[in-house]
């Protein structure tokens, strides 16, 4: 394991200098082989609690993921400072999910629907790609908060073609709050608390 | 519906959840790679090097409602990816490099493969039923991710 994780490195340090990957601890090594398979397959990344504890796939090494970086900048469309509750604006408009959408629902049938409540500017009704029947969901962008807002109130828990549809903003301007685990922590735990830095917002 | 997932693996339910898709490969364009990212917080991050077309990467992020995280945990759910293995998939080679990793409920799973290029190559492979869930999956990931950096950012995410 220690001369994998060596390799590993090697290879990072072959990559972009200014990207940070993320860590997995080096110390774990006697903690993964209690769990028996999962000694072969790559830690859990930091950001979820290490309450998660069974771990299966081959390891076969780990490209360097750029999305763990703290310091390369990411576009975003929220102000900073501004994050907090409340949906999130969109470059063009406001966007709100659909999901429990019957399989067999057309693009002309949501149209009509959401229209009633302002002019659908864009909507994205995705195909099953085994099937070739609506996936389940739908993103539908208004022009204005309010014209989303009242497709929300209205549709939200009501009937889309016999079927019962859920409608919410697609985008928040800040972190989930409450990131709830129920579960007990690892009985066994020998995390020290910076593993759980990656929780933190950055 | 299947339960397979436990008590808080369930698509509705709010156990922990993480998901990360990465494709790419290193070739005479340099690195070139499509990931994106699911974080328990609602973060939605997404990284798209291609240096054919033009060479700059492009790097999104927005924060997701606890809807869209949920959707994405039902097609992963309904999908029963959790139940695979990729012991017998195909390694990753010098066309290219798949990565999917999905933490939910209180399993891991991190597997790793070669590109797919059709179906022909899921026949063909040593695990055609594990490989398919992952291959049609992995399109209905990108499919609604691409929706939502697209209509969030309009910006047309490139295929890779």
């Amino acid at each position: 394991m220690v001369a994998v994780a060596a390799m590993g490195r090697a290879a990072a340090a072959d990559e972009e200098e200014d990207v940070e990957f993320v860590e997995y601890d080096q110390d774990d090594e006697d903690a993964m082989e209690e769990d028996g398979p999962a000694a072969r397959a790559l830690p859990v990344p930091h950001i979820v609690s290490p309450a998660v504890v069974r771990t299966r796939g081959r390891f076969a090494g780990r490209s360097p993921s750029i999305l763990a970086s703290s310091r390369d900048r990411f576009d975003s469309l929220t102000n900073d400072g501004d994050q907090g509750h409340g949906p999130q604006r969109s470059i063009e408009g406001w966007t709100i999910l659909v999901s429990g959408v019957k399989e067999d629902v057309e693009e002309g049938d949501l149209h009509d629907v959401f229209s009633e409540f302002g002019r659908v500017k864009d909507l994205h009704l995705n195909l099953e790609r085994r099937t070739g029947y609506a996936k389940g969901y739908a993103l539908i962008e208004y022009e204005s908060f309010e014209e989303a807002q009242a497709a929300i109130r209205a549709m939200n828990g009501n009937q889309l073609l016999t079927k019962t549809v859920y409608v919410d903003w697609a985008f928040s301007r800040g972190p989930i709050k409450n990131i709830t685990s129920t579960r007990p922590p690892r009985p066994r735990s020998r995390t020290p608390p910076r593993r759980l830095a990656a929780l933190t917002p950055y | 519906m299947a339960t397979g997932g436990g008590d808080n693996g369930g698509a509705a339910g709010d156990g922990e959840f993480y998901l990360r898709y990465y494709v790419g490969h290193k070739g005479k364009f340099g690195h070139e790679f499509l990931e994106f990212e699911f974080r328990p917080d609602g973060k939605l991050r997404y990284a798209n090097n291609s240096n054919y077309k033009n060479d700059t990467m492009i790097r999104k992020e927005v924060f997701v409602s606890p809807s869209v995280l949920r959707e994405a945990r039902r097609i992963i759910q309904e999908s029963d990816i959790m139940k695979e293995d990729d012991s017998n998939w195909p390694e990753p080679d010098r066309i290219g490099r798949q990565e999917l990793e999905i933490v939910m409920g209180n399993e891991h799973i991190s597997f790793t493969t070669s590109k797919i290029g059709s179906l022909v190559d899921v026949q063909s492979s040593k695990d055609p039923e594990g490989l398919r869930i992952f291959y049609y999956l992995v399109q209905d990931l990108k499919c609604f991710v691409f929706s939502l950096i697209n209509l969030h950012f309009k910006i047309k995410p490139i295929q890779s």
